[in-house]
C-alpha cells in the first residue's frame, strides 16, 4: 500500500514541484501515472523510492521511505528514465546486484535478457541506448521486488520490444505486486495499465481503478440525451467522455480521459471524488 | 548494521569502479616516478652538486615526504569519486536507492577510503623499494639501504618534515642564519634570510599543487566528470591560501625582529628571538598535524550527516 | 454495390462493438472464439491466468476477472491446484450466451443502419440466404 497524505516537494524552498499529493494507492495493480510535462511524476517516484526527502505524511509498504530503511529498499526497485552506465556487463551487474536483493530471480533475468535479445556478454556502457534500457529493465523486474516504479520505460524502444516489455512484465509480476509506470505513451501499455492516476502540480487529478471509470464514464460519439463532460473532433465525430448512465462497465479510452480530466478536473473530481 | 550488507554494498562498487579505480593508482605510480626521475634529473633546483654520500637520505627523505602528499592526494581522488556517487544526480538515486541504511553506506565509504590509502601505501612501498633497490645498483658505493624505519614511518622527525620537502638543508640554513646574526651587519643580511626562509617555504606549495593538480585533470579527462573540477579549483585555491598564510606568519614572526632590531637587542637576545620564531613557526606546522585527527573527526561527522540527509536533486 | 457497403458497415459495426468492450470481456470472447472454433476440447486446459496475461500483453488482474466470468457462466472450471478446464457443454452455453447478445446488442446496431439506408427486411433476407449458403 502507498499512502501520501498532503505530500509536499521543492528542489529549492521558492519552487515547489509537487504539494498537496494524496494518494491510496493499494497493492497488486499495474498503475499508470499520467501527467503534463513538468509536473513531477519522476520527481514523486524518486520521493517514494527515498532518494529524495519530501515533506508531510507518505509510506510505502508501511515504511517512512525518509528514513532509508534496508528492509524498505529491499522491497522497493526503481527504474529510472535516464540511469547510470555501468561499466560492466549486464550478467556482472546482476551478480553484485543480486546479494542486496532477498527476492532476486536469476531464471526471471534470463527469460527477461532472452526475450528483449539484450546481448549478455557485451558491457552495458558499450551497448545501444534501446539495448542499455532493455538490459536495466530486466536487472530491476528479476529484483522481483513487491513494489516496482519505473519512470517512462518504453521510451526509446523499438516496437518489437515494446510488446516484449508487455509480456515480460505481465508473466513475471506476481499477485501482490504493485508496479507504478510513469508515462506518455499510454498506447504502449495499454492492457497493462488497470488502475490511472493523473498527476498535477498542485495535486491529484485522478486516481482510479479503470474498472471503476469504465463503470462511471463512457467514451465514445456523444449522441442525443448524452450528458457530455468532455470532447474531441475526429474523424468519426465528436468522441467524447460521457457519464456513463447504465452502470455496466465500458472500455475506456485513456488518452481521451487524460485530456478531459486536465481540462476539466473539477467535473471529474465531483464524480469520483 | 549488517555487516554482509556492508561487505556486498563494497563489492558492488568495486565491480562498477574498479576500472577508474586501477587507472588512477596507475597515474599516482606514474607520477612517483616522475618525481623520482625529476629528482636525479634537476639536481640543481635542489642544491645537490653530486652524489653525495648524503644524497640517499635525502632521496629517501624526499620520496618518503612526497608520500604524505600522494596519500593525500589519493584520499582527494578518492572523495570526490565517493562523492561523485552523491552528487552526480544519476549516480546518486542509484546509490540512495539501493539496499543499506545510511550508516551501513558511510562504513562503506571509509572502508573504501582506508582501502585507497592502502593503495597507495602500497604503491609507495613498491615503488620506494624499486628506486632505491635501482640506485643501489648504479651507485653501490653509497649507502642506499638506509635507514628501514624511514620507509615506513618517512615523517619520523615532524621538525624535519616540513623542511625536507623540497630537498633544502634546513639545518645549513639555520646555521647560515646564526652565523650572520653574529655579525654586526645584522640588517641586510636579516632581510636576506627573510626572504630566504619565505620563499623556501613558498617553494614546495606550487611544485606539489601542480602535480596533484595534474593528476586530477588527469582523471577529469579520462573520466569525463566535470563535478570534481570544482574540487580541484577549491583545493588549489586553498593551498594557495594556506602558502599566503604562510607567508604572512614568516612575516609577522620576522617582521617583529627586524622593527626590534633597531640597536637596542643584544646579539644573543637576537638569536634567541630569530631561532625561537623559527622553531616557532616549526612548531605550529607540527601542532596542525596534531589537529589532524581532530579536523578528520569532523570531516567524519560531515560527512555522515551529509550521507543521511543527500538527495538525488 | 450498395450491398458492399452496408455489410462493411455492419463489419466495421461488429468490430466496433467488440472494442467496445472492456479489456476483460474481449479477453472472454477471445477465449470464446477459440472453443467456438473446436480449438479447446471439453476438460482440456486452458492455459494459466500468467500464461495467458502473457500471450495477449494484459495484466493479470484483467485477466483473471476475464476467467472468473468465464467461471460464472460454467464455461470453465476450476480444479483446486491444478488450474482451468473447459466444461461440458461450453459450445452450448457460449453459444446461448453469444445469441443473446447478438440479438440484444449487436443487431439493434444492424436494424438501426437499414432504417437509415433504407433498406427492407424482404431485401436483406435474400441477401442473408445467400451469406448463409457461401459459408
Amino acid at each position: 500500500m502507498i499512502q501520501t497524505n498532503d505530500l509536499n516537494y521543492g528542489y529549492t524552498t521558492y519552487q515547489p514541484v509537487l504539494k498537496k499529493i494524496s494518494l491510496q494507492l493499494p497493492e497488486g495493480h499495474i498503475y499508470g501515472l499520467l501527467g503534463k510535462n513538468g509536473v513531477g511524476k519522476s520527481t514523486l517516484l524518486k520521493i517514494l523510492t527515498g532518494a529524495l526527502l519530501g515533506e508531510g505524511e507518505y509510506k510505502v509498504g508501511g515504511y517512512d521511505p525518509r528514513e532509508r530503511k534496508a528492509e524498505m529498499q529491499q522491497q522497493i526497485r526503481l527504474v529510472p528514465e535516464n540511469e547510470v552506465l555501468f561499466d560492466v556487463t549486464i550478467k556482472q551487474l546482476a551478480d553484485v546486484t543480486a546479494p542486496l536483493y532477498p527476492t532476486f530471480d536469476y531464471d526471471l533475468l534470463e527469460n527477461a535478457l532472452k526475450e528483449f535479445e539484450v546481448p549478455t556478454d557485451k558491457k552495458i556502457t558499450l551497448m545501444s541506448l534501446g539495448q542499455q534500457k532493455k538490459a536495466l529493465i530486466s536487472l530491476s523486474l528479476a529484483c522481483n521486488t513487491p513494489y516496482l516504479f519505473m519512470d517512462e520505460p518504453t521510451n526509446g524502444m523499438d516496437i518489437p520490444s515494446k510488446s516484449s516489455f508487455r509480456r515480460i512484465v505481465a508473466s513475471s509480476i506476481s499477485d501482490n505486486s504493485t508496479v507504478l509506470i510513469s508515462t506518455h505513451q499510454v498506447d504502449d501499455l495499454e492492457g497493462l495499465i488497470d488502475y490511472v492516476v493523473i498527476l498535477e502540480n498542485d495535486g491529484v487529478l485522478l486516481s482510479a481503478s479503470l474498472q471503476e471509470i469504465g463503470q462511471k464514464l463512457c467514451f465514445g460519439v456523444a449522441e442525443e440525451g448524452d450528458e457530455v463532460l468532455y470532447s474531441e473532433q475526429n474523424l468519426r465525430g465528436a468522441w467524447s467522455v460521457m457519464v456513463n448512465k447504465t452502470g455496466e462497465e465500458m472500455p475506456v479510452d485513456i488518452k481521451l480521459l487524460f485530456s478531459a480530466v486536465v481540462k476539466r478536473p473539477d467535473a471529474f473530481k465531483k464524480i469520483f471524488g | 548494521m549488517n555487516s554482509n550488507r556492508i561487505l556486498s554494498l563494497i563489492r558492488y562498487d568495486w565491480a562498477i569502479n574498479k576500472n577508474k579505480f586501477s587507472l588512477t593508482m596507475a597515474l599516482i605510480a606514474i607520477i612517483y616516478v616522475c618525481c623520482v626521475l625529476l629528482f636525479f634529473l634537476s639536481k640543481n633546483i635542489f642544491h645537490i652538486e653530486s652524489l653525495e654520500p648524503e644524497t640517499p637520505v635525502i632521496m629517501s627523505k624526499f620520496i618518503g615526504s612526497f608520500f604524505n602528499y600522494a596519500q593525500l592526494a589519493m584520499v582527494f581522488v578518492v572523495t570526490t569519486l565517493l562523492h561523485q556517487k552523491f552528487t552526480n544526480p544519476r549516480s546518486a538515486t542509484n546509490y540512495l536507492s539501493i539496499p543499506g541504511t545510511s550508516a551501513e553506506k558511510y562504513v562503506v565509504m571509509l572502508a573504501e577510503y582506508a582501502l585507497g590509502a592502502a593503495a597507495v601505501f602500497v604503491i609507495y612501498l613498491i615503488c620506494h623499494s624499486l628506486t632505491m633497490l635501482t640506485c643501489w645498483y648504479m651507485f653501490p658505493a653509497l649507502d642506499w639501504l638506509t635507514d628501514p624505519f624511514l620507509i615506513l614511518f618517512p615523517a619520523k622527525n615532524l621538525d624535519e618534515f616540513s623542511v625536507v620537502m623540497n630537498g633544502v638543508n634546513w639545518e645549513s640554513t639555520m646555521y647560515q642564519m646564526q652565523e650572520v646574526a653574529a655579525n654586526e651587519q645584522l640588517a641586510p643580511e636579516l632581510f636576506t634570510l627573510f626572504f630566504t626562509t619565505v620563499s623556501t617555504l613558498m617553494r614546495f606549495t606550487p611544485v606539489i599543487t601542480l602535480c596533484e593538480l595534474f593528476a586530477y585533470m588527469c582523471v577529469n579527462m579520462l573520466f569525463r566528470t566535470n563535478g570534481q573540477l570544482k574540487t580541484i579549483a577549491i583545493y588549489f585555491a586553498v593551498s594557495v591560501v594556506f602558502a599566503i598564510t604562510m607567508i604572512i606568519c614568516s612575516i609577522v614572526v620576522f617582521g617583529t625582529e627586524i622593527s626590534q632590531m633597531a640597536g637596542n637587542v643584544s646579539q644573543e637576545e637576537l638569536n634567541n628571538l630569530i631561532m625561537g620564531n623559527v622553531i616557532t613557526v616549526l612548531n605550529v606546522m607540527t601542532y596542525v598535524c596534531y589537529a589532524t585527527p581532530l579536523i578528520l573527526i569532523g570531516l567524519a561527522y560531515l560527512f555522515y550527516r551529509q550521507i543521511c540527509r543527500k538527495q538525488a536533486k | 454495390m450498395i450491398w458492399n457497403r452496408i455489410f462493411t458497415n455492419i463489419k466495421q459495426i461488429t468490430m466496433e462493438f467488440q472494442n467496445n468492450q472492456p479489456i476483460f470481456m474481449q479477453i472472454v470472447d477471445v477465449i470464446c472464439d477459440r472453443v467456438l472454433r473446436g480449438e479447446v476440447k471439453t476438460d482440456e486446459q486452458i492455459p494459466s491466468v500468467r500464461e495467458l496475461a502473457m500471450q495477449m500483453q494484459v495484466n493479470p488482474n484483467t485477466v483473471q476477472r476475464a476467467i472468473e466470468r468465464l467461471l460464472q457462466g460454467e464455461i470453465i472450471y476450476s480444479q483446486r491446484g491444478k488450474g482451468n478446464f473447459l466444461a461440458d457443454g461450453a459450445i452450448d452455453k457460449i453459444q446461448e450466451m453469444r445469441s443473446k447478445r447478438f440479438y440484444e446488442e449487436q443487431l439493434p446496431l444492424i436494424a438501426r443502419e437499414m432504417k437509415l439506408l433504407g433498406i427492407t427486411t424482404e431485401k436483406i433476407s435474400e441477401k442473408l440466404s445467400l451469406l448463409m449458403q457461401q459459408n
